[in-house]
């Protein structure tokens, strides 16, 4: 699968080449890898390996890690792009039959492919996605249609490696989304009792979704102009018009176990059909809200604000919180070429525009992603949930993903998003503007007064600081493993009893693992010393090393090494 | 009080070369007895059309038919006859000379407010919002008005509510009234809703505690861990100094707030477990007064904390009420009034009525016209004063008559250019925490645009 469709994207790049009559013998346009990064097999150093896991997945085990370094960043990549999904929906439909669909069911199926899915790459962009076109479950009428929301999450996880622009078009349609942002029942004006089209989604697709609200150039600057005015608000709200649940009334829909899973059809009465124009076009294509929409849709993908604004987002959950303009640049090219050449000389990617595979394989080829930075300005303070994933995948207990079954249990994992918890969980953000903004400012910071912005700061307030600390320390402290089988989240670090009598080398692995060596000697050292002070007695000598595995493992998830990426 | 060395500096800047060798003392915020500010931020945007109705018979039908589209939602649902004029909650006005043959009711799940507002610690602040300088919808279709940036984005007007900038901004308002009054404690500026700019002063730094009443302390603070005191202190540490010698500004930050996390969680955490205040603001149900809950809490400790200053930022979400607003605005007023009241009434027992002043504050008002079944974006909103010094039972302002074509329409739904600007509204709460007048110039940069006369809310 993998070798055929690598074969066909290099082929139909030599035709793309071969119509333009290109004179090179390679198709010099595609954007590639610069030759300085190795990642041949065999070359990447442990803290090669466990920055890119960190970047790129939700985090690695020893196993995982030293597989990296056989197969090399590349060879990862291309294998990841084309593993295959495990659908939501499948799962969610056969629990459905009995039991209820809480945004706990749901997350417990995040869980389940954040901490045992080989499709890490896909589970990473995924999570990503899902906090740039947010769908909450805390939204009063999703929490009642959890069954929908498994459509949204298929939305974003099958065009996660796939495309964005595809994936715009199909959330658009999607009824979770259109409940989220209230244009699912959105009628035409009706001159009678002079109400107009709900704008809210015509606003946050551009503002959040596509271009976002400054002009941009190529490099993801703003350049002081506003890229939408009220008036193209109005404009487009009106395109969004004629939407609802399918096959049902429009003013009072059925919702049934058939057109839950569908996407929202167009009635033809309720579509605004007078022409509706906004950013320099007009759409005037009749009464369908689905062409309309398509027209529309394509006018907004097309803007060249899309592909800085949307590379610069992932670049930030992914990689930097504050990438350089140029880093931006080479991702917005790869994502406008829809492809990206590996320095093995694999193209990933499909070729057409806003190709995911080929944006996140540029994002993880870079420079700026790979050389460890000597700048202290590189990097980002790592979402707790992140932080919480990396440390439960680094000592998984071997589980896997799976097409039906039961819904397996994530308990400690319940209500992460409590203020006194991590204040964060998958899939149920606040509102639309996700937990934490890409353009927050940590204010009276250190970053801030560096020029830095700190997205992720945002959610560090006084008792989310303390709930991560007791977070992280009931899963290490967690229940053992025969107790509690079918949760996806325990861990299991008995690995580690057999380093435990000698502290140095217990802190050097743990070192090793979660941070790739990172530790300053400073906190390695103290670590140390504080470990060597849990005695070994004689009576329970087992109990003993486990307390020492528990204080380097807490000690380390706590120390700005782990919490801050570099 | 003594007079800081900034805040000395900040007034000699002002004074000097300016005018005269004016008594210091003159210019430095009064901070004598207790005060506290609440500010209540309702997320989303607040259909504060749907809070200050218009009531007399005329004016209430033309309220009424340009929402007739939401008011027919009404019928039959669990709010079924909320926005009847006969349900309404008419406003007795002690300035009712002001508004002529215009009379204005709240709605009835908004009775809380209705008994402090007939008590007189209630006002209503119409037409609030950001303003660069005093403007008219005619300045506004001449494109001759100089605008706030990005109008009716959410996350832009919540930053530039809180701190006059779109998102970015370091520093609010709230942060540096608190500044000027120079109260070197970590107590005086909390957010009981997450991190808000508001509260970020230059050098005031916030501190954010849950809704939940407990303090939650981190492992191995509250006890001995690992069966050894040398342990657990080095653990405590630990959590305070990991980035003393680094120079990253991300890993500095992070520890940081790590640090004053467990400091704080510590001091607090057996002051308040005594505490009886909070418990009786609490409601069953109603996640506000749970947030109040923690600021009475808060208020109770405040002279075991040396304090006689404090700003609060409390808030809700869900005003974005793009549709089912039949639905949606019944309950969400219902809990902002219940909450608010539950809080003034127990200030009230405890002496303090007249201590604290609890203000509103929302990204945005929304449009007059509707959608099929909600409102959209719009930009000024009314706000609500509640507090025994509060010069209440009264609207502190012009109320734009309830159609798309008056004078403070912006664009063609009927949403509000403001009245009564940003800078306004918070110098007259300033004022009242203590500011001086050149204090109140360096917090609100353009006051001076405005009437200072326009707005006697205490």
């Amino acid at each position: 699968m993998r070798t055929i469709r690598t074969a066909l994207s290099s082929l139909s790049c030599c035709l793309l080449v071969a119509c333009f009559g290109g004179q090179e013998s390679e198709d010099s346009g595609t954007p590639r890898a610069p030759d300085a990064v190795g990642n041949e097999p065999n070359t990447l150093s442990d803290r090669d390996a466990v920055r890119f896991l960190q970047q790129a997945s939700f985090g690695g085990s020893p196993n995982d890690i030293s597989s990296l370094k056989t197969q090399g960043t590349d060879a990862w990549i291309t294998e990841q792009v084309d593993l295959p999904i495990y659908p939501y929906q499948e799962r969610v439909e056969e629990h459905a039959q009995t039991n209820w669909v809480s945004e706990g069911t749901l997350q417990a199926l995040f869980w389940e492919r954040a901490v045992h899915g080989d499709d890490q790459l896909r589970q990473r962009m995924a999570y990503a996605l899902s906090q740039i076109v947010v769908a909450s479950m805390r939204d009063p009428q999703l929490r009642n249609n959890g069954r929908t929301f498994s459509t949204y999450l298929d939305v974003i996880q099958n065009n996660a490696l796939g495309n964005y622009c595809a994936l715009i078009r199909e959330v658009s349609l999607n009824p979770a989304m259109g409940l989220f942002l209230t244009h699912l029942g959105n009628p035409k004006a009706d001159p009678v009792t002079g109400f107009v089209p709900d704008e809210n989604y015509a606003r946050e697709v551009m503002q959040l979704f596509t271009i976002g609200i400054e002009e941009l150039d190529g490099q993801g600057r703003p350049q002081g102009r506003e890229a939408y005015t009220g008036a193209d608000v109005q404009g487009l709200a009106a395109v969004f018009t004629g939407l609802s649940w399918a096959d049902t009334d429009f003013f009072s829909p059925r919702v049934t176990d058939f057109n839950r899973y569908l996407p929202m059809e167009s009635f033809l009465a309720q579509h605004e059909d007078e022409p509706k124009t906004f950013l320099d076009t007009t759409v005037n294509l009749g009464n369908d809200a689905i062409i309309s929409i398509e027209a529309a849709l394509d006018h907004l993908l097309a803007h060249p604000n899309v592909a800085p604004f949307i590379s610069k987002q992932l670049i930030q959950k992914l990689v930097t919180s504050n990438p350089s303009p140029a880093y931006v640049g080479r991702v917005a090219a790869a994502f406008e070429a829809g492809q990206f050449r590996l320095s093995n000389g694999t193209t990933i990617g499909s070729g057409q525009r806003c190709d995911l595979a080929a944006t996140a394989a540029a994002i993880l080829s870079d420079n700026e992603a790979r050389s460890l930075p000597t700048d202290e300005t590189a990097g980002k303070i790592r979402n707790p949930l992140l932080r919480l994933a990396n440390l439960i995948r680094a000592f998984r207990v071997e589980q896997n993903v799976t097409r039906s079954g039961p819904i397996p249990s994530a308990r400690l994992l319940d209500n992460l998003e409590d203020s006194d918890n991590l204040n964060i969980n998958a899939f149920v953000s606040p509102s639309v503007f996700n937990f934490f903004r890409p353009g927050y400012v940590g204010p009276g910071t250190e970053s801030a007064e560096a020029g830095l912005v700190t997205p992720e700061y945002q959610i560090a307030t006084t008792p989310a600081m303390v709930g991560y600390i007791n977070v992280m320390e009931d899963i290490i402290d967690g229940p053992p493993l025969s107790s509690d089988r079918e949760n996806v989240a325990v861990m299991n670090a008995s690995s580690l009893l057999v380093l435990s009598d000698n502290e140095v080398d217990l802190v050097a692995e743990i070192d090793r693992i979660l941070t790739g060596g990172l530790m300053t000697d400073e906190n390695r050292q103290y670590i140390e010393e504080t470990v060597a002070l849990v005695e070994l007695r004689g009576d329970d000598i087992d109990s003993d090393r486990r307390r020492r595995i528990e204080l380097a493992l807490l000690m380390t998830v706590v120390s700005p090494e782990y919490m801050v990426q570099r | 009080m003594n007079l800081s060395r900034r805040s000395f500096l900040r007034n000699s800047a002002l004074t000097f070369g300016a005018t005269s060798l004016a008594p210091m003392a003159a210019l430095a915020a009064d901070t004598s007895g207790y005060k506290a500010l609440v500010c209540v931020f309702l997320y989303g945007g607040c259909d504060s059309q749907d809070i200050l109705i218009n009531y007399d018979q005329p004016s209430y039908n033309q309220w009424a038919e340009a929402r007739l589209p939401i008011l027919q939602r009404y019928a039959g649902g669990a709010s079924e006859g909320a926005r009847a004029r006969s349900n309404l909650l008419p406003l007795d006005l002690v300035n009712s000379r002001d508004f002529g043959s215009q009379r204005f009711a709240l709605p009835p799940e908004m009775s809380g407010i209705k008994s402090l507002f007939d008590a007189g610690q209630a006002a209503i602040v119409p037409n609030v919002g950001p303003l660069i300088e005093p403007t008219t919808r005619r300045q506004v279709e001449d494109d001759t008005a100089i605008l706030p940036s990005r109008l009716q984005s959410h996350n832009d007007q919540q930053s530039t509510w809180q701190a006059f900038s779109v998102e970015g901004a370091g520093q609010g308002w709230g942060g540096l009234i608190l500044d000027a009054v120079e109260q070197s404690s970590p107590y005086t500026a909390i957010s009981v809703t997450g991190q808000s700019v508001f509260l970020s002063g230059a050098d005031t730094r916030q501190l954010q505690l849950s809704s939940s009443g407990k303090i939650e302390r981190a492992f191995g603070t509250d006890r001995r861990v690992y069966r050894s005191d040398d342990v657990t202190d080095r653990l405590r540490a630990y959590y305070r100094q990991s980035a003393d010698h680094l120079r990253n500004p991300m890993m500095r930050d992070l520890v940081g707030a790590q640090a004053k996390a467990i400091d704080d969680t510590e001091t607090l955490a057996s002051l308040l477990e005594q505490q009886q205040l909070g418990a009786r603001v609490r409601i069953d149900g109603n996640r506000l007064s749970n947030q109040f809950a923690t600021v009475a809490d808060m208020i109770s400790v405040r002279s075991a904390l040396g304090l006689n200053r404090q700003i609060f930022f409390v808030g809700m979400g869900g005003f974005d009420t793009h549709n089912d607003q039949a639905f949606r605005m019944p309950a969400l007023l219902g809990s902002l009034s219940d909450a608010i009241a539950s809080f003034q009434s127990v200030m009230n027992d405890a002496g303090l009525g007249n201590n604290v002043t609890t203000f509103t504050a929302s990204d945005f008002g929304r449009t007059f016209t509707s959608n099929a079944s909600g409102t959209d974006h719009g930009w000024g909103g009314h706000q609500i004063v509640v507090g025994g010094a509060v010069r209440g039972g009264r609207v502190l302002g012009a109320v734009p008559e309830p159609t798309v074509d008056h004078d403070q329409a912006y664009r063609n739904r009927g949403s509000l250019i403001p009245t009564i600007s940003i800078d306004q509204y918070g110098s007259e709460l300033g004022r009242w925490f203590g500011l001086s007048g050149s204090e109140l110039d360096a917090v609100f940069p353009n006051r001076n645009r405005f009437d200072p006369l326009a707005l006697p809310l205490f």
